[in-house]
């Protein structure tokens, strides 16, 4: 054997070295075409339209699965940066953890189950999310939405800010975008603590006075708002202790039908739940608030300008948020729910 | 979601070639996650310019070149010296059923060594392109390759020196 004989041996690559899923990387490849073209298409106030595409782009899944599932973004990853709270667990403990792997009691109509796996990822979330407040309208659907992030939120991955506004004493970069008003304020309180709050279907004088009355308190990581100002929002009590999510697992069935495209459903499961229900304060989210499996979760449609019809499902179960997407081109959330209730983890043996 | 039509070309190249450089950077980060994550982020540039990348006389080596960058982004952000001499932790290491010792002794080559190697044996690059990603001429390559086979000839023991008479 010469000596390159043997080199060669180094073509057999070791069983566990495998690609991310081509799903994976078709799907980011598209949001980052979109990101690209949105930028291209106009100026600064663009920009951040084209985090708000991103935000709800998350939501498109889709293609073949290959051998290994690789984490999917939840819609801020990416978006906010990491204020540092990210800490990745060892691989092993939640992509070898059965109770994280989910089934479907019956396959989609016409459809076989071709695959399933698991991924892990780091989550590097913006920040715990110590308030959120929604105002939704009899059939679910939210109509404003605002959720404050601190306190060390360092929204500077949001682009340029397209003003300034005096707020809490201080100059407050604003975010705002055609359409959809101001979305974003990000300030910096005396002591030195740094939040943001995101918003949906407010203009920016309500957003801007809703600001001006929280109640901060940097060192606790607390926000409230007074009753009195509220103006028909109500604060969803159950996300005030919620950690920011730190981890995930992603896990993906892949059905396909005898002779058409491959479909994807993902289950990203995070540990150390998240605020979930902070995921409606983004313009464009168009949330629904629905009940899922006996829990009160939030489905977000696929976005209008989106290559794919993926929506997405968000809820607390056992400890964990659970995200299911899966295509929904009618945006019908009762579709999602439905699947939703299939889902049984398989038995921990 | 249903691929477009488009698509088919990226995701026979993907199948050809992501899994030669997941392993690659593997090797040479000594971090699979790493490679991993450096390796979709290179991928999923690729497909983002697919209109300019499938043009390309080179994309493997333009996709190695973009994996190597992430690779050292990534490894920047978290805190660690990438490609550094240092011991190697060979808890990183995947579970080679052919020839683990060669793949041990790999690992141990030093950076620009380790380079050529992998770009050469398990990316299955041509000595042009492992040029071309590196940034350096084919005879600099020659000559790294050459270096490299005796490093490991003397790491693996007599019976490899022999062969590499």
């Amino acid at each position: 054997m010469s000596a390159d004989d043997r080199l060669l041996e180094l073509r057999h690559l070791p069983d566990e070295v495998q690609p991310p899923p081509i799903a994976t990387v078709l799907r980011e490849g598209r949001r980052m075409r979109h990101r690209r073209s949105v930028t291209k298409a106009a100026g600064t106030a663009t920009v951040l339209l084209g985090l708000v595409s991103v935000s709800v782009l998350l939501l498109d899944e889709g293609g073949a699965r290959t051998a290994r599932v690789y984490a999917a973004g939840p819609s801020l990853a990416g978006i906010v940066p990491s204020t540092g709270a990210c800490r990745g667990l060892p691989e092993e403990e939640t992509r070898d953890d059965p109770r994280l792997h989910y089934t479907l009691a019956t396959p989609p109509a016409g459809m076989r189950l071709v695959h399933h796996g698991a991924g892990t990822g780091e989550w590097c979330a913006p920040s715990a999310t110590p308030l959120v407040a929604l105002d939704i309208r009899a059939d679910g659907s939210v109509r404003r939405a605002l959720a404050v992030w601190g306190p060390s939120a360092d929204p500077s991955a949001l682009g340029d800010a397209t003003g300034t506004r005096r707020v809490r004493g201080a100059d407050a970069r604003v975010w705002t975008v055609d359409g959809h008003g101001a979305v974003a304020v990000a300030w910096t309180e005396p002591d030195g603590s740094r939040w943001f709050t995101s918003s949906a279907g407010l203009k920016e004088e309500e957003l801007l006075r809703l600001v001006g009355a929280l109640s901060l308190d940097g060192a606790s990581g607390t926000a409230t708002l007074p009753d009195a100002d509220l103006a028909g929002l109500t604060v969803e009590d159950s996300v005030a202790d919620a950690a920011p999510p730190r981890f995930q697992t992603t896990w993906t069935l892949l059905y396909r039908t005898a002779d058409g495209p491959a479909r994807d459903l993902t289950v990203v499961v995070t540990r150390s739940g998240p605020a979930f229900l902070a995921e409606a304060a983004w313009p464009g989210s168009r949330a629904t608030v629905v009940g899922v499996r006996g829990q009160r979760g939030l489905y977000l449609p696929p976005p209008d300008e989106a290559e794919a019809g993926d929506g997405m499902l968000l809820w607390n179960e056992a400890g964990n948020t659970l995200r299911l997407l899966a295509p929904n081109p009618t945006r019908d959330p009762t579709a999602l729910v439905r699947l939703a209730e299939q889902l049984s983890p398989p038995p921990v043996g | 979601m249903e691929h477009g039509a488009g698509d088919e070309e990226f995701i026979a190249w993907y199948a050809e070639a992501a899994r030669e450089v997941v392993a690659s950077l593997a090797l040479l980060a000594r971090d699979l996650s790493a490679a991993e994550e450096a390796t979709a982020e290179a991928f999923i540039r690729a497909y983002a310019r697919w209109p300019q990348v499938r043009g390309m006389e080179r994309r493997n080596a333009w996709v190695f070149t973009v994996a190597l960058n992430e690779l050292r982004s990534t490894k920047r952000r978290r805190r660690r010296e990438v490609l550094a001499p240092q011991p190697v932790d060979r808890a990183w290491l995947p579970l080679a059923t052919h020839d683990p010792e060669l793949w041990a002794a790999v690992a141990d080559l030093p950076e620009r060594a380790r380079h050529v190697v992998v770009l050469r044996y398990v990316a299955d690059l041509t000595e042009a392109d492992i040029a071309a990603t590196l940034g350096v001429t084919r005879g600099t390559v020659a000559t790294l390759l050459s270096r490299a086979r005796r490093t490991l000839a003397a790491a693996l023991g007599e019976d490899y020196l022999e062969t590499c008479r």
